[in-house]
């Protein structure tokens, strides 16, 4: 790395009519440094990069400077930009799908780039686009240079992407929250892809994300911003082990107890699936239903009393697998609960039982009623299950069990659109706990949270949890969060449990090779850029 | 893309089966026959008469002979021209029809889409306020208000065009038509086009190619490919607006296209003219919107798959 | 009120627009109610003196108008007759050359300008009667039809007809659709594949020629047009219900109630219907304006309402007929329809706005 600046935000400001998005932005890009901006989705960080760029709408009104190699670029016109943009300063935005063009192959998209960015004629241009999607290590890419966008899956789109951002040799890479929209082991490879071109390239690369524990592996540089305005910068090892900022402090830390739960003693089974099977008729059925195992021979026990956490990417079944065990989803097999099969049971006599089995969804904004208040959410199960109750001794109920999830009992007359994320997601597990259930299935319950009120509300759970002796089945991607939580973890792969076992040791000493993927692609290992991909 | 058409086509063919069948039932539920005359008939006229038509048959053998002569081209003997059959009706009525309604939509393509598109890049121009206008208006003024007035304008006042009659297709008997049946249309392919191409114009694939420094006109053919597909899904539904437009545009213009020989053999209770109009207008617009749908597999690959 | 009509409500009322065109539609509403009530012309009142009147603000008779009635009624007294201003007002001087029988003044009280008061006075051996007369005063600020009728009294009755048609048609199809929509998509698979690709074939036909069709062969009823239009209008809200039964019922807080063992009706009443209800408030406001659209046009093909009823379309279709002599006979009626078209469609899509802001 030389000390040579190449890219230097001074006092960079961004303005959306009377909205401040960036304020005062200052920092500099040394020539193959790798920077992290980082900060919770609008801090500005990908304001800033978009104004550096020229592509922010006209409402927006840019002041400051954006030195590329000495040349101010804001304010720049349009032709002198284009010698500059997508040739030496180029940009891979979050999400693949709808940054390609869906009705172009890719291979002609980053011909494209090479056409008018190098003057490629038409076939030189269409060879060199084959070799770059090998340089970024697609497979048989000349089959897939003749591909659409929507037949690739998301991490091949982001390898495109990246492919046309390379084309021409820049010298500054700026990669806007690449992986946020992928699954994590794909989101591990396409960053070390990323460390690799960036060495290979000797580009400079600034990697935008909301997740520091990511960029950490990385980065060089961290700088961290919040609401527009950079709090805090420096190298990275300092910024992660020494954050200064309490802003930092909550990114990295966020409250979670990284150190697993204290192993507990085995429990006694709650609730115990045999040979689980989901399946789906899929669309276009009407000639050959074609039929889509979501999941398939499934055998779990929950512990009473205690956590199990269920791991797996997305799409691979787990909530499923959550629904069906409460029977919200037509399964086949059998679920053992209290000495019976819930598979067999009608849905009138399974409905005294439902009061024992909970939910809470990922979702607080689709998991309440929008147009009932707050206390008619909560006290819903009483009506159903108590129905001699009165409407006072249900409202009375409602009060203490808002009291128990920690709100206010004037909350009671509300309404959900009145209330934040983190309110509703409480709300959500008052309707749940009302009824004072044995099981509650916790399906990403705090992934749809700010980190600071996630861990509120896993010591929420966690404090329910003692008080009441619940079983919890705590469904995540979060391999941060179910450390914290779960004493026994199962891992879900393509609808099928891949390994069960004790939390530490799925965590530590995983037996199978995907788990050993899914929990080193959560890593905070600095990724070695010479590792193949 | 053979798998898309196979499918598609799968499709139309029982729909083109449902339109004949519902027709032919809503007929034959109907109180009053074609031959309820203000004088009675001789019976054994009647009985003949009825039997030269077929309608003394029970019903699903009245519904096969139907479609055996369907499937043979023929639609039956008019019961109000008496010396005509459907076919020599349509024979000489249909071309005129489709004549009106592809010059119709030639003329509403063109200029639509050239406004919409005027008035996506120049936001504050007087396309855009064109647009705006002419929305409006075609909503507001149906087709049966606008050709009186333009009568009254060019007709009339002006004394530049023929108020009406079809003279053989003489071009200056076509003009005020054309533009009775485009206006509406124009209207709402301008809406349609320039939605599209706003949409299209900041959508983030558009922005990607404007990170890359790619030049203003490759930007924007991008963007109106993208922003064609509305368009081109809209040619089936504008089909059926058009052909319902014939029916006015005919009648007051004194055009002899399908759209007046409906209105009447409606008004005279013609029953084979009239179910054949429905049949063969029905036809029409289901083997528009297959020509549409396939159109739109080959210009969007997303469609081929599904 | 619930939560979300309430917001509906609310984002409707700071909408300029929306609120501009509730006026404009209430306003009109109300003068085709009331003001045919208040209209001094009945609309089948015939004024033989006024046939194809343009339309002013001036007072009729004018003094040609009042001329040309006098030599009408001369000929129909079979007398010369002339008007006389004389100090104490106008008299009606009625002379022949044989003595005139006094019955002959019936035909001045049918007048429809001169209006007799007091007495007849008969001098010259019964040949000349003098019947002092005023003069009568009409307005006809939209003009007389080509039978000498007040046609704003009719646009305003017709408009009646326009307006219920539009708002009972639009029932019929809202009844329909949510009916069809809402089973097909809570019974979901097969049965709704099977029943919205019914929705699919009638879709892609023509509806207006399948209106004629019902119209023609089960006669021009008002019962009937309304619910031959409804009939043909539901498609659009059968999908629209269907859809969002579909999506409603994978919510997570349907999820959530069946987690709590509520039963089907339960949670059909309680969290799938009253979520509904903004999209589809919102495709009625666009709904009713395609409504009385269609309604003019078979009117005006003459497939419509038959007299005496009257409609928006057949006084347009009348106007059509007469453009060359009195434009004012299209203008006015297509004025009305215009405006009633454009601010229900601006309602509309204010109702779209509205339950858009609601549902975010």
């Amino acid at each position: 790395m030389t000390e040579d600046p190449i890219l230097r935000f001074e006092n960079l400001g961004v303005r959306f009519g009377p909205v401040d998005a960036v304020h005062d932005l200052s920092f500099t890009l040394r020539r193959g440094e790798t920077a992290a901006l980082v900060g919770e989705s609008g801090s500005g960080k990908s304001v800033a990069m978009l104004a550096a760029l020229g592509l922010l709408p006209p409402s927006a009104t840019v002041a400051g400077h954006v030195f590329f190699n000495g040349q101010n670029l804001i304010g720049l016109e349009r032709e002198k930009l284009d010698r500059i943009r997508g040739k030496a300063i180029t940009i891979v935005f979050q999400e693949p799908q709808s940054a390609l063009d869906p009705l172009f192959t890719v291979g002609s998209q980053i011909a494209a780039v090479l056409r008018f960015g190098l003057k490629l004629g038409r076939r030189a241009a269409a060879a060199r686009a084959v070799e770059l999607l090998h340089e970024v290590g697609i497979l048989e890419p000349h089959r897939r240079a003749q591909n659409y966008p929507h037949e690739l899956s998301g991490g091949q789109r982001q390898r495109v992407a990246i492919a046309m951002a390379i084309a021409c040799d820049p010298q500054v890479l700026i990669a806007d929250e690449p992986t946020t929209a992928l699954d994590a082991t794909v989101a591990a490879k396409i960053l070390v892809l990323l460390a690799d071109l960036k060495s290979r390239f000797g580009m400079a690369l600034i990697l935008i994300s909301h997740d520091l524990g990511l960029v950490g592996r990385i980065a060089d540089h961290v700088h961290v911003m919040q609401k527009g305005a950079l709090v805090e910068s420096g190298p990275v090892a300092q910024v992660t082990q020494q954050p200064r900022h309490p802003y930092t402090r909550m990114l990295l830390a966020a409250g979670l107890d990284r150190a697993a739960r204290p192993a507990t003693a085995p429990a006694p089974p709650l609730l115990e699936a045999r040979d689980l099977g989901v399946s789906y008729t899929l669309r276009g059925a009407w000639f050959r239903p074609r039929r889509f195992a979501a999941v398939d021979g499934v055998c779990l026990t929950i512990p009473a009393g205690q956590t199990l956490g269920l791991i797996g990417e997305s799409g691979s079944g787990k909530s499923t697998l959550g629904r069906a065990l409460v029977k919200l989803e037509p399964a086949r097999g059998q679920i053992l609960y209290d000495g019976r099969n819930l598979i067999a049971l009608s849905q009138d006599a399974m409905r005294p039982l439902r009061r024992d089995l909970q939910i809470v969804f990922q979702d607080p904004f689709s998991s309440l009623s929008p147009r009932l208040t707050v206390g008619a959410i909560v006290a819903e199960g009483l009506r159903i299950h108590e129905p001699a109750l009165s409407a006072t001794a249900r409202r009375d109920r409602a009060a203490k069990t808002l009291d128990e999830v920690g709100l206010p009992g004037a909350f009671i007359g509300r309404l959900p659109h009145e209330l934040s994320g983190g309110q509703r997601q409480r709300v959500a597990i008052a309707r749940a706990i009302i009824l004072q259930p044995r099981l509650v299935v916790l399906d990403e319950p705090t992934s749809a949270l700010d980190r600071a009120v996630q861990a509120e509300v896993l010591a929420l759970l966690q404090k329910l949890q003692d008080a009441h002796g619940l079983s919890y089945l705590f469904i995540t991607h979060d391999l941060a969060v179910v450390r914290a939580v779960a004493d026994r973890i199962a891992v879900m792969q393509d609808g099928r449990i891949v390994e069960e076992g004790l939390a530490a040791q799925v965590l530590d000493a995983p037996r199978e090779a995907y788990t050993r993927e899914l929990v080193a692609s959560a890593s905070f290992e600095p990724v070695n850029p010479n590792s193949v991909l | 893309m053979l798998r898309l058409i196979l499918t598609r086509l799968a499709s139309a063919i029982p729909t083109l089966l449902a339109v004949v069948a519902l027709s032919f039932l809503l007929m034959r539920l109907a109180p009053g026959g074609p031959f309820d005359a203000e004088r009675a008939l001789d019976p054994k006229i009647l009985a003949n008469l009825r039997r030269i038509y077929h309608l003394d048959l029970p019903l699903p053998a009245q519904f096969g002979y139907y479609l055996w002569s369907l499937l043979h081209g023929d639609l039956g003997p008019s019961t109000h021209w008496r010396d005509f059959s459907v076919n020599d009706l349509f024979a000489k009525a249909l071309p005129i029809s489709v004549q009106l309604g592809v010059e119709a939509i030639a003329l509403a393509l063109v200029v639509g889409i050239t406004l919409g598109i005027t008035g996506a890049v120049w936001r504050r121009g007087p396309a855009a306020f064109g647009v705006a206008a002419l929305s409006t208006f075609g909503l507001a003024v149906p087709i049966f208000v606008v050709a009186p007035l333009l009568q009254v304008a060019f007709g009339l006042t002006l004394r530049w065009l023929p108020v009406g009659g079809w003279a053989d297709g003489a071009p200056s008997h076509q003009i005020l038509p054309v533009l009775t049946l485009a206006l509406p249309q124009i209207a709402i392919v301008a809406r349609l086009t320039q939605a599209a191409m706003r949409d299209a114009l900041a959508a983030p694939h558009i922005r990607t190619l404007r990170a890359f420094g790619l030049p203003a006109w490759h930007i924007n053919a991008h963007a109106l490919r993208g922003a064609l597909l509305p368009v081109l899904s809209y040619l089936g539904p504008a089909a059926a607006a058009l052909l319902t437009g014939s029916i006015v545009v005919e009648t007051i213009f004194g055009i002899p296209g399908i759209g007046r020989y409906f209105v009447d053999g409606a008004l005279s209770r013609d029953y084979t003219l009239v179910m054949a109009t429905v049949v063969i207008v029905g036809a029409m617009v289901v083997v528009f919107n297959l020509l549409v749908d396939i159109a739109y597999g080959l210009v969007d690959p997303r469609v081929r798959y599904d | 009120m619930s939560a979300e009509s309430h917001t509906v409500w609310g984002a409707l009322r700071r909408d300029r627009g929306g609120i501009a065109s509730l006026a404009v539609l209430a306003l009109i509403a109300l003068a085709c109610l009331f003001g045919p009530m208040l209209s001094p012309h009945p609309y089948d009142r015939v004024f033989p003196d006024y046939v194809l009147t343009p339309a002013s603000l001036a007072a009729h008779p004018t003094p040609s108008e009042r001329d040309e009635s006098v030599v009408t009624l001369a000929m129909r007294m079979h007398a010369s007759v002339h008007l006389d201003m004389r100090s104490d007002g106008l008299v009606a001087v009625v002379t022949d050359d044989k003595p005139i029988d006094i019955r002959v003044l019936r035909a001045l009280g049918r007048s429809g300008v001169l209006q007799p008061v007091d007495a007849p006075a008969v001098a010259g051996d019964g040949r000349r009667l003098e019947q002092p007369v005023t003069l009568k005063s009409e307005h006809f600020l939209f003009g007389t039809d080509a039978n000498g009728r007040d046609l704003l009294t009719r646009v305003l009755i017709a408009g009646r007809l326009s307006l219920a048609v539009g708002v009972l048609a639009s029932a019929v199809a809202l009844g329909i659709g949510v009916v069809y929509g809402a089973i097909a998509g809570y019974l979901g698979g097969r049965t709704d594949a099977l029943m919205m690709r019914a929705v699919d074939i009638i879709y892609a036909l023509p509806f207006i020629f399948f209106v004629i069709v019902l119209v023609v062969l089960f006669g021009r009823t008002l019962v009937l047009i309304f619910v031959a239009i409804g009939a043909v209008e539901w498609l659009d809200m059968a999908r629209i219900v269907r859809g969002q039964t579909l999506s409603l019922k994978r919510r997570e807080y349907v999820l959530a109630a069946q987690a709590l063992g509520a039963s089907d009706r339960a949670i059909l009443t309680r969290h799938i219907v009253p979520n509904m209800s903004g999209p589809i408030i919102a495709y009625l406001g666009l709904l009713v304006p395609r409504v009385i659209l269609a309604e003019s046009f078979l009117s005006f093909l003459g497939l419509g309402v038959q007299e005496p009823l009257t409609s928006w379309g057949i006084l347009i279709a009348d106007g059509a007929r007469n453009v060359q002599s009195a434009l004012h006979l299209l203008v006015f009626p297509a004025l009305l329809l215009a405006i009633t078209l454009i601010a229900a469609t601006q309602l509309g899509e204010a109702l779209r706005r509205a339950a858009d802001a609601g549902r975010t």
